[in-house]
């Protein structure tokens, strides 16, 4: 019976490796997704940013507050800032999608911010380019709060010094110094107090507790897509199961002196053995490419690996067994693969969501793989925190198998 | 009249087979709606209020009650109030992830500007994400309420060395300061000196006061749907090469161009309807999983025009491949390979600036970055024709090309 299943598996896992096409989608092609989303949502692989926003800056003010302002956006490394002077000039280009975003520095900016008279900044947002343009804004908010901070205080100054009885005697250059000299000190005492403030902040990890890593988003992308496609392979399996059906070879094998389960069990063995080489690969790129982490738990590791592939082949059995035809076995197993990969969680942990989402998400075996594979590799996790996991795409691979065994038909 | 006949023939082939109509309108619509779900499902979880454990060891004190009053400020955190003991039996049984403790003279130690520290303690259960969220929060409030603090204490020691000249000629006395710091502190809390307003360029919303883009482009989906069915036009000359109904159809007194436009129409009309369906089924479906429905802009002629040049920009592409594929390997998964890294690169899948300036510069020599600009142009900038006249030509510069060397390259035999 073993020597029967390992020859009928031998033979499917040659037609599967054969199939230049099919090695493209199962391996190519969750490789590259996740080498891309890994590389767009981190900073993985590489350590520049290569990422660039363009931005206009239209500076109507002729003081200092909006020189210090439009200089700092200049100097940001993300954006590459294009100077106007014609604010209509700059909603047109923006209007036409050639920045995500305008900022607006209006006249008279700095003698406001003196007078401690409130101001405001414009930002004009190319609504094809939100995502950008909400980055434009993160910046300027950011570059804003020191000169806000600058503006209040020199406004403080002034106002206390103005309440001097011999203020208005003065001569209006001593004044000025005398100001410009006081906010000299205070400016280097604000950032002397930053370096150490009156109230810390500290973080720490009480006995038990992990230290947190910062979260690499190549630990999720290439679980998240290992898991996707080795669900895309159950249209594959199901598909040559049911050509063997129609094209009468199912018959042949079935009257050769080989027991039943022989046959199924080398189907099932061929497409595990598929979900190994998946694995394999693509973690070994993982860790070759992004230095992504492997765990500390092989055995674990294992575990997950062999309860991953179960679901799979056994799901390809269940599809073979309840689509009438190869072609629509091929088709539904398409359609069955992307509402795994979305629902599952493989665009965006869904199974971490809230609420019914969440609940929906944890229905499917795929939401278990990834949750699993991204546990070993991002936090480390024993094969006792793993276990659930692992039981979880059992019980499916149980539940799976046994509702195929009682709809196969080996013949018509 | 003859290419007709073949269009009818493919069509019926087409409709009748069930499975092929699933992969070509049910995967994109469920497609997009497990996104837009799961999309919702993400900004619903950053929305999330997180419950912060609180211990203070300084009830009652001036800063501490602020700091509370602060951190429950609308900031996206909900402190409650725990015993020291507790909260730390709490934590290290996983019933509660984090606790963030007020040591004792936290008020006293402030005001006399002796340094003290606020200490977030996580346990098994806190991921580093939520440890981060909170984090910044707490150092936003604790840096703002320290410079508040040390600003007034080093304006009044200021004040204090001046404290031997006369009082004539003592200007920063500690309770001008203070008054001061104190009227623009409130003030600040309420409009801050300089804020930034965002809106939409003139030009765009000239004369529409409800110009209300959403943010979420189904455009992408069905321009890489779209571009997906050219394999079911290189699978159907493929096949017929195969079987050699190619030749026998070539045997008939039929032109060649009479053949390959018969093959092109039926799969031309099902792109449009591909997208057409795609989009309606967006515009009801979406609200009900809780995303914006998307916005079609105000050119029906602008959408008709780029949505016929990309179905037959499609369709060409389905020619070359036909005609380019050796294998069923090749019209199947290398094509599938291929155009779905044409649409990420082309943008139609995540904003094309996260991908980098060198992925972006090859996003533009594919099909896909054109149409995704003329949607964009139309649907979200409220463009006409006249916006998207190098979009148009561009499409049908690529459907021109495609269908050149599809012709050249198509062995009918």
């Amino acid at each position: 019976m073993i020597r029967n299943s390992l020859a009928v598996a031998w033979k499917d896992l040659l037609i599967v490796l054969k199939d230049k096409g099919a090695l493209a989608v199962y391996f190519l092609m969750p490789l590259l997704f996740a080498s891309l989303l890994g590389m767009a949502f981190g900073n993985a692989g590489s350590d520049e940013t290569t990422i660039e926003i363009a931005a206009l800056v239209v500076n109507q003010d002729n003081g200092a507050y909006g020189q210090m302002l439009a200089d700092g956006l200049v100097g940001t490394e993300l954006l590459v800032v294009e100077e106007l002077s014609d604010a209509t000039l700059a909603d047109e280009r923006v209007a036409g999608g050639e920045a995500a975003a305008a900022l607006v520095i209006p006249t008279g900016f700095s003698q406001k911010i003196d007078a401690g008279e409130p101001v405001e900044i414009t930002i004009i947002k190319d609504p094809a380019q939100q995502e950008a343009a909400s980055i434009v804004a993160g910046i300027t908010n950011q570059a804003m709060a020191e000169i806000g901070m600058l503006g209040e205080l020199r406004f403080g100054i002034h106002a206390v010094l103005a309440q001097a009885p011999e203020y208005d005697q003065a001569p209006p250059e001593l004044v000025q110094a005398y100001e410009a000299q006081t906010l000299g000190v205070m400016w280097t005492q604000v950032q002397q107090m930053r370096q150490s403030p009156v109230i810390a902040v500290s973080d720490e990890a009480v006995e038990g507790a992990e230290e947190l890593q910062p979260w690499d988003p190549i630990t999720y992308y290439i679980p998240s897509f290992t898991v996707a496609f080795a669900f895309f392979l159950i249209g594959q399996m199901a598909k040559t199961l049911l050509q063997e059906k129609e094209e009468g070879t199912l018959r042949r094998l079935m009257s050769s002196p080989m027991p039943r389960g022989a046959v199924i069990g080398g189907k099932i063995l061929a497409y595990m053995i598929v979900v190994f080489l998946q694995v394999i690969v693509l973690f070994s790129a993982g860790y070759a490419l992004f230095k992504m982490p492997l765990g500390e738990s092989p055995l674990a590791f294992l575990g997950l690996t062999v309860a991953l592939a179960l679901a799979s082949a056994s799901l390809g059995m269940l599809l073979g067994a309840l689509c009438r035809s190869s072609k629509q076995a091929d088709q539904m197993g398409m359609v069955l693969g992307f509402v795994l990969l979305a629902l599952g969680g493989s665009i965006f942990p869904l199974f971490r969501a809230p609420g019914f989402m969440g609940i929906l998400s944890r229905m499917t075996p795929s939401a278990w793989g990834i949750e699993g594979y991204m546990g070993l590799v991002a936090d480390g996790w024993t094969l006792a925190e793993t276990a659930p996991n692992i039981l979880a795409l059992l019980g499916f691979a149980v539940v799976f198998f046994g509702i195929a065994v009682w709809r196969f038909k080996f013949q018509e | 009249m003859n290419a007709l006949n073949i269009a009818y023939k493919d069509l019926m082939m087409l409709l009748k087979d069930r499975g092929q109509l699933i992969t070509l309108f049910l995967v994109p619509i469920g497609f997009i709606l497990a996104f837009s779900a799961a999309f919702a499902a993400g900004q619903e979880l950053e929305a999330q209020v997180i419950a912060v454990p609180v211990v203070n060891l300084d009830p009652g004190g001036e800063m501490s009650t602020l700091l509370l009053q602060q951190l429950n400020d609308d900031r996206g955190l909900q402190t409650e109030d725990y015993d020291q003991a507790q909260a730390a039996a709490d934590l290290s049984d996983e019933t509660i992830k984090l606790v963030l403790t007020i040591p004792s003279g936290f008020s006293a130690d402030v005001q006399a500007g002796k340094q003290t520290t606020l200490r977030l303690a996580y346990g098994p259960a806190a991921s580093d994400s939520e440890v981060q969220a909170v984090r910044l929060v707490v150092d936003g409030i604790a840096s703002d309420l320290s410079l508040e603090t040390q600003l007034v204490g080093g304006l009044s020691q200021m004040g204090a060395m001046m404290g031997d000249a006369p009082a004539e000629v003592r200007v920063f006395t500690a309770e001008r300061i203070a008054t001061q710091a104190e009227s623009q502190f409130e003030r600040a809390k309420t409009t801050p000196l300089v804020a930034l307003s965002a809106k939409w360029p003139d030009q765009i919303t000239q004369g529409r006061e409800d110009f209300n883009p959403s943010s979420f482009g189904v455009a992408g989906f069905a321009i890489m749907f779209a571009f997906l069915s050219a394999q079911t036009t290189a699978a159907s000359i493929f096949e017929e090469r195969k079987e050699g109904t190619f030749r026998r159809l070539l045997a008939a007194p039929l032109g060649k161009w009479e053949l390959l436009a018969g093959k092109m129409l039926p799969n031309f009309f099902l792109a449009i309807l591909q997208m057409v369906i795609i989009v309606a089924a967006s515009l009801v479906l979406l609200p009900l999983v809780g995303q914006q429905a998307p916005t079609l802009g105000n050119s029906p002629l602008g959408l008709a025009l780029v949505t016929i040049l990309v179905a037959l920009c499609s369709t060409s592409l389905g020619i070359l491949l036909g005609a380019l594929c050796r294998t069923e390997s090749q019209v199947g998964g290398i094509s599938s390979v291929f155009l779905w890294i044409a649409g990420m690169v082309g943008g139609a899948f995540i904003p094309a600036f996260v991908l980098g300036d060198f992925l972006n510069a090859i996003g533009k020599v594919v099909p896909h970055y054109w149409a995704m600009q003329a949607y964009n142009d139309l649907m979200l900038r409220g463009g006409g024709v006249g916006d998207i006249l190098l979009e148009l030509g561009v499409l049908a510069g690529f459907a021109a090309v495609f269908f050149a060397i599809g012709l050249r390259r198509l062995r009918f035999a």
